[in-house]
């Protein structure tokens, strides 16, 4: 048996933070509870499938069907969570096929939508043309792979993709997917009013999750378009629809701290300090209403400790929102540019190119502004507040 | 208006539209309570102390703890089945301290904190009856349940400190200690990494090549003419190899000892300007027969150059022994195959006009030009 050495490449490159993990390791004292009753974890109110528990594991292990089954479980309750262990839980669940080069179509869409999830773009694209190949009638694939299009920026493949789609699938969902890449490309105009007639002729008729999204998107479309009061309309009618989307709260504390409600944004996210994503904007919120709060010093340090956790990993999800922490919590432009052009590399939504103009912009880096220039050019991305953030710097100059 | 009865079909739609949805990753970043876990391994003269660290949210996962089904796990709760987690502890971790398979059974269940989450900590402990030499363990908690789960490894032993990271496909992990432990492993990276890097790094190649293209010709009359016999070519190119060797492989190790010290803005343009002066000098000789000269001047000035390299590999932690002497055995390996590679071709060719035109005076001028243009790159900091 060879057994990889500690000078693997690995290694070296999680070095210094693995230091920092462990230091945190070693300052820590092991203790004996001392009463039996203390609790020492709350579990997720969502309820997963629990095979090796429930004494399923090896029917899931021999079964793709059902092995796909309880992947599809997991995923769901990870978009709801943003809780990343969600995702192990879903590879673990598909081991036994996760590094077959062609797994079975409904395993490997599944594998797509875990590697998109871990920012493997490229493997997860391959899998859904693998997909799409194989069933071209798989709405599934189609849709995934427009937004996963839509998310790097590539226009034409991301429309393509949206129109297989259509074909296959009720209105609202193929609207909804329509607008998606429309919105951030050129028709943010159009895309809000066909996504608008859609939902209005849908009446119900839709599932709560496509819904949910439909609204979401129209928030955020509404939010670019500069009619803060119709986004806030969109987004608290999805909120009321008491279906829990990690997504949305974010979408909608983004909203907030545009508009700088940060205290709304608190009350919003006070509990959520289990999604880094949503513990983020609850920093940033508590950082504009008392830099000096005990809270924030307390959330400050679990959001270092995670990124630092996820960089030891070796872990690269993380840029855009290590970008904002540096740039808006920590005040540290230089760094927060390198995380958001690092960020930049790998996607291209409209969060991605707010961050990189606001740290552009604040390291005084115009070439990244006029980067940022170019690509509201290219793109016909419309968005009020990058479009005033860059008059603003325009005027500075 | 009324609103159009539902039909199997749009019922269909329906069910097909919420699957669809929860397979859209959104592109937030995930909570990074990511599921990791904690080992250290701490051996001394007398005994090895071992601690392992498991969130007590991946021990539900594996044997549902929560025994009222009330969402939450307890102090209570947990110890109903400490039985059972150290077996599957006892199990899923083995340790071997100098090729001996350690017994690992738990000592102690304590509770921790790492930021804001609980973990379960067991602690072991075990006579030693010599130095540790190797350590050695093998990994497999929670992977199972969570193909994402990653154990952190801190590895003690000597005074020395290794850490590492252990993953489903990279479960297991070996390291050294003591003065002078062989690393075989660590030795055969760092030869590769020298051989590397005097492959892809062009300017101490086309500095060699261009001291070693006037080797088989003599400077005869104002012009080059090629030698007659092997003998005095291999010589030459024996001394200006060996020059370059000894020099480079002085300042490597003074550099690498961090004993001397020369900035990298210093060390990048005069390498390009050595490239310069060694192909200049086949067109318009000024040093000729004092090539070694010139190959042991700018070697030292190389030598930098490849501790710098040598640098970027993070030696932390780790003696540098070991790494000094395998990266600059990979140098002298690449650079042999090089001139091994081109001698022979050059004594052969050394009549032809390919080799006197082509390759002397017109290899030469490339060179000149490529080189200047890293020069002048290297002085406006490009």
């Amino acid at each position: 048996m060879i057994l990889p050495s500690f000078n693997t490449r690995l290694a070296f490159r999680a070095w210094p933070l693995l230091l920092l993990v462990l230091s945190a390791s070693a300052a820590a004292a092991p203790r004996v509870p001392q009463r039996p009753d203390e609790v020492l974890a709350k579990l997720p109110s969502s309820v997963g499938v629990r095979p090796w528990t429930e004494g399923r594991a090896a029917t899931l292990l021999e079964d793709p069907r059902a092995a796909a089954a309880a992947a599809r479980v997991w995923i769901e309750q990870g978009r709801a969570e943003l809780d990343p262990r969600d995702l192990g839980r879903a590879q673990a669940v598909l081991g036994r096929w996760w590094n077959l080069a062609s797994p079975p179509a409904e395993i490997r869409l599944l594998r797509a939508s875990i590697r998109q999830s871990l920012h493997d773009f490229s493997g997860a694209l391959a899998d859904l043309d693998a997909v799409t190949g194989e069933e071209p009638g798989n709405a599934q694939a189609w849709l995934t792979k427009s937004t996963l299009h839509t998310l790097r920026g590539e226009w034409p493949a991301a429309r393509e993709a949206a129109l297989r789609l259509a074909p296959l699938t009720g209105r609202l969902t193929s609207a909804a997917a329509a607008a998606a890449v429309a919105s951030v490309n050129g028709q943010l105009e159009e895309a809000r009013e066909l996504l608008q007639a859609a939902m209005r002729d849908d009446r119900g008729a839709s599932a709560d999750s496509i819904r949910l999204w439909s609204l979401t998107l129209l928030g955020e479309m509404a939010e670019r378009l500069g009619r803060d009061s119709e986004a806030e309309r969109w987004f608290r009618s999805a909120l009321s629809m008491r279906h829990r989307d990690a997504y949305l709260l974010g979408a909608y504390g983004d909203f907030l701290l545009s508009a700088g409600r940060a205290s709304d944004v608190v009350s919003l996210l006070r509990d959520e300090t289990r999604a880094d994503g949503l513990l983020l904007r609850l920093a940033l919120a508590e950082t504009i209403i008392d830099p000096r709060s005990a809270e924030l010093a307390r959330h400050r340090e679990l959001l270092q400790e995670r990124f630092a956790s996820a960089r030891a990993r070796g872990d690269r999800i993380h840029q855009r929102e290590e970008s904002r922490f540096h740039l808006h919590a920590l005040r540290q432009p230089v760094e927060a540019l390198r995380f958001a052009q690092e960020n930049w590399n790998a996607q291209k939504e409209p969060a991605d190119v707010k961050i990189l103009l606001e740290a552009g912009m604040a390291a005084g880096h115009s070439s990244t502004v006029n980067q940022v220039r170019q690509w509201l050019r290219d793109s016909g991305l419309q968005d009020v507040r990058v479009e005033r953030m860059l008059s603003s710097f325009a005027a500075m100059k | 208006m009324t609103v159009p009865a539902p039909s199997r079909c749009r019922f269909r739609w329906a069910l097909i539209a919420a699957c669809l949805l929860a397979l859209i990753s959104p592109t937030a970043a995930r909570a990074h309570q990511a599921s990791d876990g904690y080992v250290s391994l701490v051996a001394t003269n007398q005994e090895l102390t071992a601690r392992v660290d498991l969130a007590v949210r991946d021990l539900d996962a594996v044997f549902g703890l929560d025994d009222n089904v009330d969402g939450s796990v307890t102090w209570g709760e947990l110890t109903a089945h400490q039985a059972e987690i150290a077996q599957y502890v006892r199990t899923n971790v083995t340790v071997k301290v100098n090729d001996r398979l350690i017994d690992l059974t738990p000592l102690e269940l304590l509770v921790d904190e790492h930021g804001d989450a609980s973990f379960a900590v067991w602690r072991f402990k075990q006579p030693l009856t010599e130095k540790v030499r190797t350590m050695e363990i093998r990994y497999r908690c929670v992977f199972e349940v969570d193909a994402l789960h990653r154990a952190f490894l801190k590895l003690e032993g000597e005074g020395e400190v290794r850490t590492g990271m252990l993953s489903p496909s990279e479960d297991s992990c070996r390291a050294s200690f003591g003065a002078g432990a062989p690393r075989p492993h660590g030795l055969h990276t760092f030869i590769r990494e020298g051989i590397w890097h005097i492959w892809t790094g062009y300017d101490h190649v086309l500095f060699l090549l261009a001291l070693l293209l006037p080797a088989v010709v003599a400077r005869v009359e104002g012009e080059w003419r090629a030698v007659n016999r092997l003998r005095p070519a291999l010589w030459s190119v024996l001394k200006t190899v060996t020059a370059f060797t000894a020099a480079h492989s002085l300042t490597l190790s003074l550099a690498a000892l961090g004993w001397v010290r020369m900035s990298p803005r210093i060390v990048e343009p005069v390498i390009a300007a050595s490239v310069v002066l060694a192909a200049i000098n086949n067109l318009r000789p000024f040093f000729l027969e004092k090539g070694w000269m010139v190959a042991f001047v700018f070697g030292l000035i190389h030598g930098f150059g490849f501790a710098g390299a040598l640098q970027e590999m993070d030696l932390a932690g780790g003696s540098l022994a070991w790494p000094l002497l395998g990266f600059n055995l990979g140098v002298e390996c690449g650079q042999a195959v090089i001139v091994l590679a081109f001698v022979p071709c050059a004594f052969l060719l050394r009549r032809s006009r390919f080799y006197q035109i082509g390759a002397l005076r017109f290899g030469s001028i490339g060179i000149t030009l490529v080189a200047t243009r890293w020069l002048a790159l290297r002085l406006l900091g490009g």
